[in-house]
């Protein structure tokens, strides 16, 4: 496939945020550079998946900011143009339990509008091809968990925010998730996991959250 | 347009497999009008001039129990992350969720209307005022549903909340609705005008629950 490097910077200011009224993450300082892996790390509670939900665009920070550059065009800054770039990959896959493997891929295919050729490609990439008409119902945690990564490959989107992915997956599927991360950065994409597992990467900068001091 | 098509078809699909509940709504709606039908009891007069007025609550009872199902399982499993995510327009995707709501959960109770229609023994003449009052008047209850079901997408077990919220909102489409179904015919001075008012009703709910539902769900995912 002939594509074009993404060029998509991505960087946040004094970035805090809060669910509901409670401050979950304050002054985080973070620069996703094209083509840069960033591992991110925390005890829980201590705002992982919120800082990937605001970096996707589903929760608006309760301060600081998040700028996306495009090559040397400034995008503007709001929740929208974080949507518009981010592939989010939560805890929960996206996937319909009584719909074929085959059926959510192409609803996702759909949805970002992407050419269906993907959906071979994305299932060969994740050695999913004999799941393919089997109803997702009837996979493992770890097989849904990677039916539900192939939403992100089809995606083509630079920022992939990825929130556990390597939760319930085998030794042969995290590596398949590895090599496919490493792909996507060779694009110039970049990319943020929220792990507690030791995956590492080769030229991986690490990124740790604490919990932000509670005001007696 | 690609994307209010593949969400469309797949809630249809959802809705009418095993366990998408669209059928479940049909037969909810077929046994409150039974529930009517053996509690006025034989007096077929009485029967017949409640019957659009019967059918009418039914369906209003009925797709009250179908509205968790809109946004509930898409939240719980991360596909509304999904859909927000790659909306240019959240207000068309939540438009075509009201659609197939509306396939899956209104279509079968108006098909099924004639059956009952005659068990509450409603003379025939007076069927096509009633059929076109449902067919006008349900997608109202579809989008102000859609909106409800928005606003109420993070709690959980919500049916009697919905209750509360949709009702209110309910009403004019079900006193219109109802004025226009129980004319004796096209030709009756009463259908018209209350025809006219309950397309009105649909419209400002085709308005409305778009823009608020997207509000609604942004919210909830924030």
């Amino acid at each position: 496939m002939t594509q074009t490097r993404f060029q998509t910077r991505l960087e946040t200011h004094g970035l805090s945020l809060a669910r509901g009224a409670r401050p979950v993450a304050a002054n985080i300082e973070l620069s996703l550079l094209p083509g840069s892996i960033t591992i991110l790390r925390g005890a829980n509670g201590s705002g992982k998946t919120t800082l990937l939900r605001a970096l996707a665009g589903l929760l608006t920070p309760s301060g600081g900011s998040i700028t996306l550059t495009n090559g040397e065009t400034k995008l503007e800054q709001c929740s929208e143009n974080c949507r518009h770039h981010g592939a989010f990959f939560g805890h929960a896959n996206a996937i319909k339990d009584r719909m074929t493997v085959a059926e959510n891929l192409k609803f996702w295919i759909k949805l970002y509008q992407q050419p269906i050729t993907q959906l071979d490609q994305a299932l060969r990439q994740l050695r999913l091809d004999e799941l393919r008409d089997r109803s997702t119902d009837t996979l493992s945690a770890g097989q849904k968990r990677r039916v539900g990564f192939c939403r992100i490959l089809m995606a083509n989107k630079p920022i992939w925010l990825l929130d556990e992915p390597t939760a319930s997956m085998d030794a042969t599927s995290i590596a398949g998730l590895k090599n496919a991360v490493e792909t996507h950065r060779d694009k110039g994409g970049c990319i943020l996991i929220a792990t507690h597992d030791a995956i590492t990467f080769e030229n991986a900068k690490e990124l740790t959250l604490s919990a932000p001091e509670v005001a007696a | 347009m690609t994307a209010f098509n593949a969400i469309m078809m797949r809630d249809i699909v959802l809705g009418f497999r095993a366990g998408g509940g669209a059928f479940l709504t049909t037969i909810f709606f077929a046994i409150v009008v039974l529930v009517f039908a053996f509690a006025v009891g034989p007096d077929r007069a009485l029967m017949s001039m409640i019957a659009a007025p019967v059918l009418w609550a039914a369906a209003l009872l009925s797709t009250l129990v179908s509205f968790d199902r809109i946004f509930q399982t898409d939240f719980e499993d991360g596909t509304l992350d999904v859909i927000v995510e790659t909306a240019d327009l959240l207000e068309v995707r939540i438009l075509a969720k009201a659609a197939a709501h509306w396939v899956t959960s209104c279509l079968p109770l108006i098909i099924i209307t004639p059956l009952l229609a005659l068990l509450l023994s409603l003379p025939s003449g007076t069927w096509a005022p009633l059929i076109i009052s449902l067919i006008i008047g349900t997608p109202a209850l579809s989008l102000i549903g859609t909106l409800v079901a928005g606003l109420t997408v993070s709690l959980r077990r919500v049916n009697i909340l919905i209750t509360i919220l949709a009702m209110p909102l309910f009403t004019p489409a079900l006193i219109f609705g109802v004025g226009a179904g129980r004319t004796s015919g096209f030709s009756d001075p009463a259908f018209a005008p209350a025809l006219l008012l309950l397309g009105a009703c649909v419209l400002i709910s085709l308005i409305m629950a778009p823009l608020a539902g997207a509000a609604a769900i942004r919210a909830n995912l924030d």
